[in-house]
């Protein structure tokens, strides 16, 4: 499936669009990594455990995306948008969405 | 027995199960001693958090720069034209969270109070929004996209359990270009 976060898909032809798919996931890091951040919060800069944290979480709000697109029967979700907000302490929300759209065959492949 | 003295009590009890240079560092007679002590030393590992991180943020700068020379030929771009001779494209981002050391936060909260431009804020801010940007062309780069289009920056506070950080996060869709 191709996502893009523009209105189009770069060579290829939109035939129909499907409506609006999201994916989104709520995340926290476990206890031991609190306490890693909290150590490296003693001296600032990248926090990587969160990092990867927000990575993870990304792509798995991303491949849920996918997923809502592939029931609705899209080939690709154009126009997709990524958020984050923080629920709790030590907890976040990565959402993505975006449109499903149905694609003609591809010309040159 | 009054509150100071049953802290006191407790506290010491507490650090009785501690090794010996612990009990040295931190153990006191009195209320106003452990106070002291405990105050001096968060303000030691305050002003020692804070030279690392200045000497850390420096590196980074310097670190960016390069990496951004090694990135100049990737085009960048708000747009959302693609061009006619764009072969594919993808949705590609990079993020980064980022926090201050502790002892800049304390001095934030203070600077919070009169409020104003929070120059240590701006900074952090503008780096950690760097570094995404810098993240997003390496990804570009990596996956063989020359041009990165509609370019967005988003980002958002993160609450850990002990401390609070920004997440900057930059992401567009790159194109790669027929040749």
């Amino acid at each position: 499936m191709i996502i893009t976060n523009i209105e189009k898909i770069p060579g290829r032809t939109i035939k129909a669009e499907l409506g609006i798919v999201q994916g989104s996931t709520v995340r926290g890091k476990h206890i031991g990594k609190d306490i890693a951040a909290f150590f490296k919060g003693i001296v600032g800069g990248e926090i990587k455990g969160y990092s990867d944290l927000l990575v993870e979480g990304r792509e798995e709000a991303i491949a849920r995306m996918q997923e809502d697109g592939k029931k609705a029967g899209a080939d690709a979700v154009v126009n997709v948008r990524i958020t984050t907000s923080s629920i709790t302490g030590g907890a976040v929300e990565l959402m993505a969405y975006g449109t499903a759209v149905k694609l003609a065959a591809a010309e040159n492949a | 027995m009054n509150i100071a003295d049953k802290f006191l009590n407790d506290y010491q009890r507490a650090l009785s199960r501690a090794p010996e240079w612990v009990q040295d560092l931190l153990g006191g007679t009195s209320v106003w001693d452990v106070i002291g002590t405990n105050g001096l030393q968060t303000i030691a590992i305050g002003v020692v958090g804070w030279t690392i991180a200045t000497l850390f943020e420096r590196q980074h700068l310097k670190q960016m720069g390069m990496r951004e020379q090694l990135l100049h030929d990737i085009k960048v771009s708000t747009n959302k034209e693609a061009g006619a001779d764009a072969e594919s494209g993808i949705m590609i981002y990079g993020s980064v969270v980022v926090a201050h050391d502790f002892f800049r936060t304390l001095v934030i909260q203070f600077r919070k109070l009169i409020g104003g431009n929070i120059k240590a804020y701006e900074r952090l801010v503008a780096r950690g929004r760097r570094e995404a940007f810098i993240r997003l062309r390496e990804d570009a780069r990596l996956r063989g996209f020359d041009k990165i289009i509609n370019v967005r920056f988003a980002g958002s506070h993160v609450a850990g359990r002990f401390i609070s950080a920004v997440e900057m996060v930059a992401y567009g869709t790159g194109i790669k270009t027929r040749q």
